[in-house]
């Protein structure tokens, strides 16, 4: 149970130490406290201890006043480090949900040491040059496959250096395949960015069962890049043929166009009969 | 003689050797490869950008400690060459058996004279009481480091009087160079203890400045605790040092494996296995800290192994390394004070980490949060102890509330983790990654994290142990 009371002398505490305990002779506020204080000590004669501290601070000489605030700063302290509570006072409010793993706790390894890692995630997460060479390098070790980077490289996704941007997207996390897809979604906001139009076209090529969603709310949306790049991934795959179909009717006419356009290059008998 | 990846890494330097030492054995830049018939001495030429390649050497005579020898300029020990030859040697590149050359033999016994040497010390230094000059050398360098204590008392008067919303820049630089002159009076822990409340007053937002002053009762208590200790010592200079508290380590000694040896500060044939390990950088100190946990197999306690490593000298210390094997350890020195006690070894033989030793993790565990809580909380209120004393927990159930996980025990107790961004830790993400709800029989290392600001009194997850694993969530 929060003890209110010591909370409001760290206000005061602090105050004085902020303002300088030159003030702190006669303080009114710090006069107030010494009572509740010396109340509280009937019950724990540390409270007790803490009224004379109060007590000897506004009634010391400035010279002194120093010290006597020093002593009973640590002793609030002190005491306050016994206070902390282990559960925030929301956690009962909102109520819990469940932990969803989304990797196997048997298929994590982390056999890497720091030595191993720290190059790796240097060149995921600094600026320097060089960082791509690194990153070969690690891939051909098979060093990336580390469930301790896949965060980073999902932003590295968003590296300003493209080509490095470029080798993350096109090698290294489709090497690591369906362990990523999480982490990628975490991020994946439908914004008209180019790290989110890497990360919809990793969503694509992993598989990620929700990519028809996916889709139809790009489209309902307004990033253009994401509505091209989906165009784009449609028209390459003869499965998301209807979607096409669908958007070929899309009332803004960037899209529709791009679409008609895209099932006339699947060439399939609906897709015909769509754009005739 | 056997040698892993991994083992090449303990002895390198630090990772950029490493990387670079694998780069030049990978792109085969060694030739005239040799070793000795009994696999003590390895040695080559490295092509480097000049003309004459680099003859660089490893000699295992004494299999804990190799000695590397390389005729290039640089000053790290083993440089990237050594260290190279080793991964050459390791990707099982030709290295023909040759005789061992003569000045190697020469070298090799002027070690081992120093060696003896280092054994038998000489009457004069074998002395355990002090002697009156001794005496009088003690007594002197404790009048001086009162006579900074007193210095920094001022200081601190002077800061609590002024108030900390009065320190503009120039009073900031002011201090700043008497934070300097401390450093003449054999108090280098003191005089971290200032910095650090300056570098809290910098990194000040909007008006907060409680973690400023925790750090100044921090000081305050330091100043408080030491300028009585020592006033102590003065009177009985031949007393030996308090045991029982890390005050000599605070106020600024630096402890030798000798004094530690003296004091009887060791365990005889320890065994033990590193929980989790992490590297930060700390501003006020300038340096990097290099910290492991360990936990110790025969009686369930947890250590720190800390290298500190600063920004100036960078490139001459090597830099620590995350350890997966057990260490077996004929002496385990053991700095005094503190709940987790910090450790430090000389020689040491690795072993496998068995399901025995995980099975031990587990069961040392707490299952009992609220006792465990109340051991934290016993510790930290002691203005002196390490306030993130690091523990080991028995899960046993694990769910999300607002942005964290809560983990509960068998009583219906809770405890919330957080990730801790001062020490660069920021394991909660990763770790609601991997925990499965039902979590029963598994450990996790945690470290205490008390926020006086919010009242709240949060963990920091470090690593997961399960019967076939240690998880680890830093490095």
């Amino acid at each position: 149970m929060k003890i209110q009371q010591l909370y409001d002398l760290q206000q005061d505490i602090n105050r004085l130490i902020i303002a300088g305990s030159k003030f702190a002779k006669d303080d009114p506020r710090l006069q107030k406290q010494i009572q509740v204080f010396n109340k509280l000590g009937e019950k724990a004669p540390v409270f007790k201890k803490i009224a004379e501290g109060i007590e000897n601070l506004v009634g010391a000489d400035i010279t002194d006043s120093a010290d006597k605030l020093s002593d009973i700063s640590v002793l609030l302290y002190s005491v306050l480090y016994t206070q902390g509570e282990t559960v925030e006072d929301s956690t009962n409010a909102e109520g819990s949900t469940k932990l969803e793993p989304i990797l196997p706790l048997d298929d994590i390894r982390t056999d890497k040491s720091y030595m191993t890692l720290k190059p790796v995630i240097e060149a995921l997460s600094t600026r320097r040059s060089g960082r791509l060479e690194v990153l070969k390098n690690a891939f051909e070790n098979n060093l990336l496959n580390d469930f301790r980077i896949y965060h980073l490289l999902d932003i590295a996704l968003e590296d300003k250096y493209n080509d490095l941007a470029d080798y993350v997207e096109t090698v290294i996390i489709p090497s690591i395949g369906k362990p990523m897809l999480p982490v990628l979604l975490k991020n994946f906001n439908y914004k008209d960015t180019v790290g989110d139009v890497r990360r919809f076209r990793l969503l694509n090529e992993l598989n990620y069962p929700k990519i028809r969603e996916t889709i139809e709310e790009i489209f309902a949306g307004k990033s253009k890049r994401l509505q091209t790049e989906a165009i784009t991934v449609m028209s390459k795959n003869p499965e998301k043929e209807d979607l096409l179909i669908k958007f070929s009717s899309n009332r803004r006419k960037p899209v529709h166009t791009a679409a008609r356009q895209s099932s006339e290059d699947l060439d399939t008998a609906n897709a015909q009969q769509n754009t005739v | 003689m056997k040698l892993t990846a991994q083992d090449i890494e303990t002895l390198a330097s630090n990772a950029s050797v490493t990387q670079k030492g694998k780069e030049l054995a990978s792109h085969n830049k060694f030739s005239n490869l040799k070793i000795t018939a009994d696999g003590t001495f390895l040695w080559g030429e490295c092509s480097g950008s000049g003309k004459n390649p680099y003859f660089c050497s490893a000699d295992f005579a004494d299999e804990h400690k190799p000695v590397f020898r390389c005729n290039c300029p640089s000053r790290q020990f083993p440089c990237k060459h050594s260290t190279g030859l080793l991964f050459a040697f390791q990707m099982g590149q030709k290295f023909n058996i040759a005789e061992i050359p003569a000045e190697i033999v020469d070298k090799r016994l002027k070690i081992e004279n120093r060696a003896v040497k280092k054994e038998n010390p000489t009457s004069e230094t074998s002395g355990t009481t002090a002697k009156p000059a001794d005496a009088r050398r003690i007594v002197k360098k404790i009048e001086l480091q009162l006579s900074g204590i007193e210095t920094a008392q001022k200081l601190l008067q002077n800061i609590m009087l002024t108030g900390l919303s009065g320190i503009d820049a120039s009073l900031n630089k002011m201090l700043d160079n008497q934070i300097k002159e401390l450093g003449n009076y054999y108090i280098g822990g003191i005089q971290t203890a200032f910095n650090d409340v300056l570098t809290e007053l910098r990194g000040t937002h909007k008006y907060e400045y409680t973690d400023a002053i925790e750090c100044l009762n921090y000081l305050w208590a330091l100043l408080k605790k030491s300028r009585e200790y020592l006033i102590s010592k003065k009177e009985n200079p031949a007393a030996p040092p308090d045991l029982t508290s890390a005050i000599e380590e605070q106020t600024g000694y630096v402890w030798k494996l000798t004094d530690l040896m003296q004091y009887g500060l060791y365990e005889e044939n320890a065994e033990i296995v590193q929980l989790s390990y992490h590297s930060y950088s700390n501003a006020s100190r300038q340096e990097y800290i290099d910290e492991g946990h360990w936990f110790n197999l025969k009686n369930g306690k947890i250590y720190k192994s800390q290298i500190y490593r600063p920004y100036r000298t960078l490139r001459h210390i090597q830099e620590g390394n995350s350890c997966l094997d057990a260490l077996q350890l004929p002496k385990l020195f053991i700095y005094p004070g503190n709940v987790n006690p910090r450790v430090r070894w000389e020689y040491f033989k690795t072993r496998p980490v068995d399901a025995g030793d995980r099975q031990k993790i587990i069961a040392a565990a707490a299952s009992n949060y609220a006792e465990m809580v109340k051991t934290v909380k016993s510790t930290i209120k002691n203005p002196l102890m390490d306030k993130n004393p690091v523990m080991l927990l028995q899960l046993n159930r694990a769910f999300v509330a607002g942005k964290h996980i809560v983990l509960e025990d068998k009583n219906g107790n809770r405890l919330t983790l957080a990730d801790f961004s001062k020490q660069q830790i920021e394991t909660e993400a990763l770790l609601q990654s991997i925990l499965p709800e039902d979590c029963e029989n598994y450990a996790l290392t945690v470290m205490a994290k008390n926020e006086v600001k919010t009242g709240m009194l949060y963990f920091t997850a470090l690593s997961v142990i399960t019967p076939n694993k240690i998880i680890r969530l830093l490095y």
